[in-house]
């Protein structure tokens, strides 16, 4: 019998807050987390506005290297205080004592965009040698992963997936897989992105890819027949995953299971996805968790707001409406954004959230579902849903896919929130 | 700039930089020893920000040879605009 995989630690900074219930609470009152930029003078930009994240934690910089978390981009300060307060969440409050069994996945699709930029700017205005040292190490798409290792002391592996979009969710599922393998009894594993910087917003309005509508309350609309692009968003998500016989042996609380994963690569494209690659990835996806396509009771979808979203809806279909399933499918880009790498794991907590509560969240925005997929049950609305298991599914640039399948504890489990 | 004054607003320059308290530290005390973690990325980047606090430029050759504090002073005493010897 294959070991079981148990989530017993949630750690989330987004733009709607930095609390999983918080993260929740705001959710299922269809709060956006959308606003103007204030990180720079978007004026000249189109696109106006950011789901930005307020993290005001005093004790993020803190320990051996307060010095260096400073000097860190984003990126890799939302991925610390997420997994610390997923360790904290799983009442690990360090490694546990067995640094060597556990490993370090991360997921992230852009990296350091916003000092790489600065750096660039400082270097024409002031010369090369007024160049920061720390300025290549607070970047790499590595260092979440390393300083989380760092901090934490954690002596097994740290494995970065900078799989686009899809990232975090392969960093979810390689930790699954590790543990369930038995190479590995536990791991912090998620996602972060924090991207809300010029040279990000003038790469995605070369794509069209933003959307250009200027009120908050109004963008993005995911699947919307009316959708015109994606707001940029950021945060990070992390978790404490264990083999169930370990977290049992603790007597901590189960959050839920992750089920599980699968990753794939295809399409005609390099940047937009294709519907039966995406359908490929969703099936394989539930066929590692053991169950059929009738027995997902919910869809969380990336959904970025882009005139593509109706390619998820086609893999939907195809995998689960044409073969006996009916899930109602849900997105919450319109409440933070599009996280890049991190939101496949915001994702997963917003899941285990609608598990949680029995809730499905709405998917902020929607008035009309896009054409030709009306009879789609796309969840408008937050609504009572009896939820068992639930399919996370995002995709990325460089037609990369993955899918993870997360389910509610067995009977006595405490999940989120309890 | 009296001795005491310069050796004042490094201390107070080099607190700043590190964001703690370094009120203890004496002319004698050691840079390689005297606060702790002091490695050298921190080095390479106080040095940065002693540039643009004294408006001098450092060589960073010269910086190797500096053993204790009472040295750093002298060397930015040295690079000051005002002093005729600086480059």
């Amino acid at each position: 019998m294959s070991r079981e995989v148990v989530i017993t630690g949630i750690g989330v900074v987004s733009p709607i807050g930095n609390q999983p219930d918080r993260f929740w609470e705001r959710m299922r009152e269809g709060c956006s987390g959308v606003g103007p930029v204030t990180r720079f003078d978007a004026k000249r930009f189109s696109c106006r506005l950011a789901a930005e994240v307020v993290l005001e934690d005093p004790d993020l910089a803190k320990g051996r290297y307060a010095h260096e978390i400073r000097r860190m981009d984003r990126f890799v300060q939302y991925a610390l205080a997420a997994s610390r307060s997923a360790l904290c969440d799983s009442g690990l409050s360090d490694a546990g004592g067995e640094t060597s069994r556990g490993g370090v996945f991360v997921g992230l699709g852009m990296g350091g965009l916003p000092h790489l930029e600065q750096g660039i700017l400082r270097q024409e205005a002031r010369g090369p040698r007024k160049t920061t040292p720390y300025l290549v190490p607070s970047l790499i798409p590595n260092m979440a992963a390393g300083m989380v290792s760092l901090d934490m002391r954690l002596e097994g592996p740290q494995m970065t997936l900078a799989g686009a979009c899809a990232g975090g969710t392969q960093a979810l599922g390689e930790a699954l897989w590790a543990i369930r393998g038995g190479r590995l009894d536990w791991a912090l594993a998620g996602g972060t992105d924090s991207v809300v910087t010029p040279i990000t917003f003038s790469g995605f309005e070369a794509m069209r890819a933003l959307s250009s509508r200027l009120e908050p309350g109004a963008t993005p609309r995911p699947f919307d027949r009316e959708r015109d692009g994606m707001i940029v968003g950021e945060g990070a998500a992390f978790f404490v995953l264990e083999e169930r016989g370990r977290a049992e042996a603790r007597g901590v609380r189960v959050r839920g299971i992750l089920k599980g994963y699968a990753t794939v690569s295809g399409g005609q494209s390099l940047v937009r996805g294709c519907s039966t690659s995406a359908a490929r990835c969703m099936t394989a996806a539930v066929q590692d968790a053991g169950l059929g396509p009738d027995e997902v009771d919910g869809i969380f979808s990336q959904a970025t707001g882009m005139p593509h979203d109706d390619l998820e809806l086609a893999a939907i279909k195809s995998a689960f409406y044409d073969k006996g399933g009916q899930p109602p499918i849900t997105s919450f880009e319109g409440h933070i954004g599009h996280t890049f790498g991190a939101s496949g794991p915001l994702s997963l907590a917003a899941a285990l959230g609608a598990l949680r509560y029995q809730e499905l969240p709405a998917t902020l925005h929607l008035e009309e579902v896009a054409p030709g997929y009306e009879d789609l049950d796309v969840v408008a609305k937050r609504r009572p849903a009896k939820l068992r298991n639930c399919l996370i599914h995002t995709q990325g640039f460089g037609g990369v896919y993955a899918s993870v399948v997360c389910s509610s504890g067995r009977a006595g489990d405490q999940p989120m929130g309890a | 700039m009296g001795d005491n004054d310069l050796f004042e607003r490094l201390i107070k320059h080099l607190g700043e930089f590190l964001e703690t308290d370094v009120s203890h530290l004496t002319p004698a005390s050691r840079l390689a020893t005297a606060v702790a973690g002091l490695d050298s990325m921190k080095v390479f980047e106080l040095m940065l920000y002693l540039e643009d606090a004294f408006g001098i430029t450092v060589d960073e050759k010269a910086v190797e040879h500096l053993d204790t504090l009472h040295d750093l002073e002298a060397y930015v005493r040295s690079r000051l605009p005002t002093n005729p010897a600086a480059v």
